[in-house]
C-alpha cells in the first residue's frame, strides 16, 4: 500500500545482477579460457591504445592528468545521489491527513481534514479489546482517490479463526465508512508474532 | 475541480496486486549501501587522479593495466577465478530477485470491503485444533505448515492408538473451506513412525 516504486526496484536489480553476471563470468573465463583471454586482450589493447590518446588530448592546464577524471569522480558523485534517493523513496507514502476536501456552504468555502488517527484510533479502539486480538497496529498510507488507504496489522491469538477476525473487521470498517462519509482501500493482514513489525519505521510526511 | 479520482474497486485491484508480492525493497537498501561505498571509493580515487594527488588505496591506472592483463597480471589466478564466480553468483541472485514473482506468504481471504490477507503461520496455527481433534491426539502431537503450494500436516500418534489420516485430510479440508479458502488446496497428512508414549 505504500509508493515503493517496485517496478523500478525489479528493472534496476535485474541491470546490475547483469552487470555482476557480465564482470563474474568475465573473470572466470578470461583465466579458464585462452581463446576468449586472447580475442579480449585484442580487444582491450583497441581500448587501451585510444584511451591513452584520449588521456594525452585531455590534459587539465598545468596538471598531468586529464581532466576526464575529474569528470569520473563528479559522474560517481552523481550517481551515488541517485542511488540513495533510490533507497530513501522505498517504503514511503505514510501519511498523518486521512482525507482533505474543499466544501462549500451557501457563500462560504472551506476545508475538512480528517486526521489519519480519527479512523485508526477508531478502529484501534474496538479492535484491542477483543480477546482473540494481541496486538493491533494501524497505519495510513497515500492512496489515489478521496480517502488515504488504512493497514490494519493484528497478531491474534495462537489458533484463532481467521475468518470470523476478517468477518468482525468488515463490519467495523463499514460502520467506519458511514460514520467518515469517506472510503478508502483498507488492507487487513493478520500476521503472526514470529515476523511482527508492528511499529513502522516509515517516514511520516 | 480536478480529474475525476479513481473509483475504490479499481484503487483495490491495484493495492491487492502489490499486496500479494514482495517490492524487494530491504534487498534494495543493501544493494544501495553497498554501491555507495563502491562509488565514493571510486570517486574518491578518480578525483585524487584528476588533481595528481598519490592515490588512496590502488592507483587507477595500475588497476587498469591490471584488469587488461588479465589473466597474466594475475598472481593468484585461483583467487580472481574464485572472485569471479562470486560476482557470477552475485549476479544471479540479483538476477532472481529481479524477477522471480516473489509472492509473500500469505492467502487472501474473502470479503466484502476489506482486502484481507492471512499470514501462513497464522492460517497453521489455526488449522492445527480441526487436525488434532480428527486425529484424536492431543495439539502437541499436531505440526501444521501452509506454504504456496498448500497445507502438510504432520502428526506424532500416541503409541499403540491408529491415527485416521484420512479423517484429518478431510478435517483440514473442511476447515479450508469454512474460512473460505478453495477446498481443493492440496493437504498432505503424514503420520510420524514413532509415536508419542502415553497421554
Amino acid at each position: 500500500m505504500n509508493r515503493t516504486p517496485r517496478t523500478l526496484n525489479r528493472v534496476l536489480l535485474g541491470l546490475l545482477g547483469l552487470l555482476c553476471v557480465a564482470a563474474g563470468a568475465h573473470l572466470v573465463l578470461v583465466c579458464l579460457v585462452p581463446a576468449y583471454a586472447g580475442w579480449v586482450k585484442g580487444v582491450l589493447a583497441e581500448v587501451d591504445a585510444s584511451r591513452l590518446t584520449l588521456m594525452n588530448d585531455t590534459r587539465s592546464p598545468g596538471r598531468d592528468a586529464s581532466w576526464l577524471w575529474l569528470g569520473l569522480a563528479v559522474l560517481a558523485a552523481v550517481v551515488l545521489v541517485l542511488l540513495v534517493v533510490w533507497a530513501l523513496v522505498q517504503g514511503r507514502g505514510r501519511v498523518t491527513l486521512f482525507s482533505r476536501e474543499a466544501v462549500r456552504e451557501g457563500d462560504g468555502r472551506g476545508v475538512v481534514e480528517i486526521a489519519a488517527a480519527v479512523p485508526e484510533q477508531l478502529l484501534r479502539q474496538a479492535l484491542t479489546q477483543r480477546p482473540d486480538v494481541l496486538r493491533v497496529s494501524i497505519s495510513a498510507w497515500d492512496q489515489p482517490g478521496e480517502a488515504a488507504g488504512l493497514r490494519i496489522k493484528l497478531q491474534p491469538r495462537a489458533g484463532a479463526d481467521p475468518l470470523r477476525l476478517v468477518e468482525d473487521v468488515d463490519a467495523l470498517v463499514e460502520t467506519l465508512d458511514e460514520r467518515l462519509g469517506l472510503r478508502g482501500p483498507v488492507v487487513l493482514e493478520l500476521v503472526s508474532g514470529a515476523r511482527a513489525r508492528l511499529a513502522s519505521a516509515e517516514r511520516v510526511r | 475541480m480536478s480529474k475525476p479520482r479513481p473509483d475504490l474497486e479499481s484503487i483495490n485491484a491495484r493495492v491487492r496486486r502489490r499486496e500479494l508480492r514482495t517490492g524487494r525493497s530491504g534487498l534494495v537498501v543493501t544493494v544501495v549501501t553497498l554501491l555507495v561505498l563502491l562509488l565514493g571509493y571510486l570517486g574518491l580515487e578518480a578525483g585524487t587522479r584528476a588533481v595528481d594527488h598519490k592515490p588512496w588505496l590502488i592507483k587507477p591506472d595500475a588497476a587498469w593495466a591490471w584488469f587488461v592483463g588479465l589473466p597474466d597480471t594475475a598472481q593468484v589466478r585461483i583467487g580472481v577465478i574464485v572472485g569471479g564466480v562470486l560476482l557470477l553468483l552475485l549476479g544471479l541472485g540479483l538476477l532472481y530477485a529481479a524477477l522471480a514473482p516473489g509472492r509473500r506468504p500469505v492467502r487472501e481471504l474473502p470479503a466484502r470491503r476489506v482486502i484481507a490477507l492471512v499470514e501462513h503461520d497464522v492460517l497453521a496455527q489455526a488449522l492445527v485444533r480441526g487436525a488434532q481433534l480428527a486425529a484424536g491426539v492431543g495439539a502437541e502431537q499436531v505440526r501444521v505448515g501452509v506454504d504456496g503450494r498448500g497445507v502438510h500436516v504432520s502428526i506424532r500418534p500416541t503409541s499403540g492408538v491408529p491415527v485416521d489420516a484420512e479423517a484429518v485430510r478431510a478435517a483440514v479440508a473442511a476447515d479450508l473451506e469454512r474460512n473460505g479458502l478453495d477446498p481443493a488446496t492440496p493437504v498432505a497428512v503424514q503420520l510420524a513412525a514413532t509415536g508419542v508414549v502415553g497421554q
